[in-house]
């Protein structure tokens, strides 16, 4: 599902990841944990394609870097779902409009079809009925589980979370995680990154196999 | 909604989000446009003057006395085929129209028989409208055994196709600087729109837009505050054309070919404007 081969990343002088070796499989569910500054989001721009290593290998499904134009990246992230720490939700929209878009990206245009596959996400999220509701008139939980939705809705096999819990207070944010575990029981790999290491532990115990990022390098945790 | 609907809207929205840019780029293209626009009005009425005029653009073929009136007709039937409605005066009509222009009968006995020749009075067809053209025919016409002379205004010609050729001179080189402006005013636009609203492309981007869809509605933009500001440029050249119609003579407005054409430009170099801002911005995504 994911493979990075002797990957290093640098902004400057700063080293984001140096020479890292990493592999996610389908079906897995994986958590990144490291400090702030420790390449966690390095990690996610590269398998968003959003930038290119400087040196090695990322493949993400059948996408491989270095021979990916706009076009090839755009293609890679619809086969995504991604989950922000922020939501990243459009504040002028609904929630219709904001799941919908994914949707309109994909390429469906159908109204019937959009609304009912945005209601049926929303409701896999725990928001049915709140299609027309706006960012502005939810809590940060309840943004969140918009986010999730939006990054669910084309079904992806592979959703990538950076720190989604980040802005939530622990009972919204246990919610989001009961949801993302849900959301791989029915058969999504998950790539989980955070720099909370009680939320890191956590997951371990609920079988999350958890990877350690420091100083641009990368540790096998082990499962829990 | 279909795609085109979607874009349209998005298009909209955005052009309504930032009201305060999209006015002042509708003005400021309004402004540069209003400019050609003053020039064509110029040109309509220009051209509808020289019409006009050109309708009393003929040539005169003067026939030899000693013609034979079927020759004659076979000639003038010659050139009716090939350059236009020609009418043939005969030595007495030429006679008489003299003498109606000439007014005193006086003078008329003074001159006794009559010296006129007959001719043959050719319109040309527009396209035969230009000093070459009727040079060439002229020489023609020449010629032929049953003509005597050819005579048409050539250096009134030749001034008439000169100022035509440096009315359209001038359009061009206004309508190419004005085009320049209208295209960077356009391209500025969309570039502020595009850092107005970058946290939105990069959502969009994150979620999968390609370029295509990221660019449809900031092109689309483009496109529309041209074609409004096209519009608002014509209805202000309406009110220079009411202001200015009947003092001292009376205008003409711009025909609704021009008018559709002036439009369909404007939306053009939005969308070509639209595409220079994205060159850059694209590469960003």
């Amino acid at each position: 599902m994911i493979r990075l081969t002797h990957v290093s990343q640098r902004y400057g002088a700063q080293v984001a990841l140096d020479d890292v070796n990493f592999e996610v499989h389908a079906g897995d569910f994986c958590v990144v944990l490291g400090p702030s500054g420790a390449g966690k989001t390095s990690l996610l721009r590269l398998l968003t394609m959003e930038t290119l290593p400087i040196s090695g290998q990322v493949q993400v499904g059948s996408f491989i870097s270095g021979r990916l134009g706009r076009r090839a990246r755009a293609e890679l992230r619809r086969t995504l779902g991604v989950v922000f720490e922020d939501f990243k939700l459009l504040e002028d929209r609904d929630l219709f409009e904001n799941v919908a878009l994914a949707l309109r990206i994909h390429g469906v245009w159908d109204q019937a079809t959009l609304e009912s596959r945005v209601e049926e996400a929303l409701t896999q999220v725990g928001l049915p009925g709140r299609a027309r509701a706006f960012p502005r008139e939810l809590s940060a939980g309840q943004k969140q589980r918009a986010g999730v939705a939006r990054a669910i809705v084309n079904r992806p096999h592979l959703v990538l979370a950076d720190e989604p819990t980040g802005n939530l207070d622990p009972a919204a944010g246990e919610e989001i995680l009961d949801l993302l575990f849900a959301i791989h029981r029915a058969g999504t790999t998950i790539l989980l990154a955070t720099n909370n290491q009680d939320l890191a532990a956590r997951l371990a115990t609920r079988g999350a196999r958890r990877v350690e990022i420091k100083d641009g390098a990368l540790v096998e945790g082990g499962r829990a | 909604m279909n795609r085109l609907s979607y874009f349209l809207a998005e298009a909209w929205r955005g052009m309504w989000h930032h009201r305060s840019l999209t006015l002042t780029a509708i003005a400021s293209v309004a402004g540069a446009l209003l400019t050609i626009g003053v020039f064509l009005l110029f040109t309509a009425n220009a051209q509808q003057a020289l019409t006009s005029l050109g309708d009393r653009r003929e040539l005169i073929v003067y026939l030899k006395d000693s013609a034979a009136l079927e020759e004659v007709q076979a000639l003038r039937a010659r050139m009716e085929g090939l350059y236009g409605p020609a009418t043939y005066v005969s030595k007495q009509e030429a006679w008489d129209e003299f003498a109606r222009e000439l007014g005193g009968d006086e003078l008329l006995k003074a001159v006794g028989e009559n010296p006129l020749p007959a001719s043959i009075r050719l319109r040309l067809r527009p396209g035969y409208l230009h000093f070459a053209a009727m040079e060439r025919i002229a020489d023609s016409l020449a010629g032929e055994p049953v003509v005597e002379e050819v005579r048409f205004g050539g250096e009134w010609v030749r001034r008439l196709d000169r100022f035509t050729a440096g009315l359209t001179t001038i359009n061009l080189a206004v309508a190419l600087v004005v085009a320049l402006g209208v295209l960077l005013v356009i391209a500025n636009t969309i570039r502020l729109t595009v850092v107005a609203r970058r946290d939105l492309l990069r959502i969009l981007a994150l979620v999968g837009a390609g370029p295509g869809f990221l660019r449809a509605p900031l092109v689309i933009e483009g496109v529309l505050v041209a074609s409004l500001a096209a519009l608002v440029a014509l209805a202000l050249l309406a009110g220079v054309w009411l202001g200015l119609d009947g003092r001292p003579f009376p205008l003409v407005y711009l025909p609704w070919r021009w008018a559709a054409v002036f439009v369909a430009a404007a939306a053009a170099l939005g969308c070509a404007g639209s595409f220079l801002a994205l060159v850059t911005v694209s590469r960003k995504h």
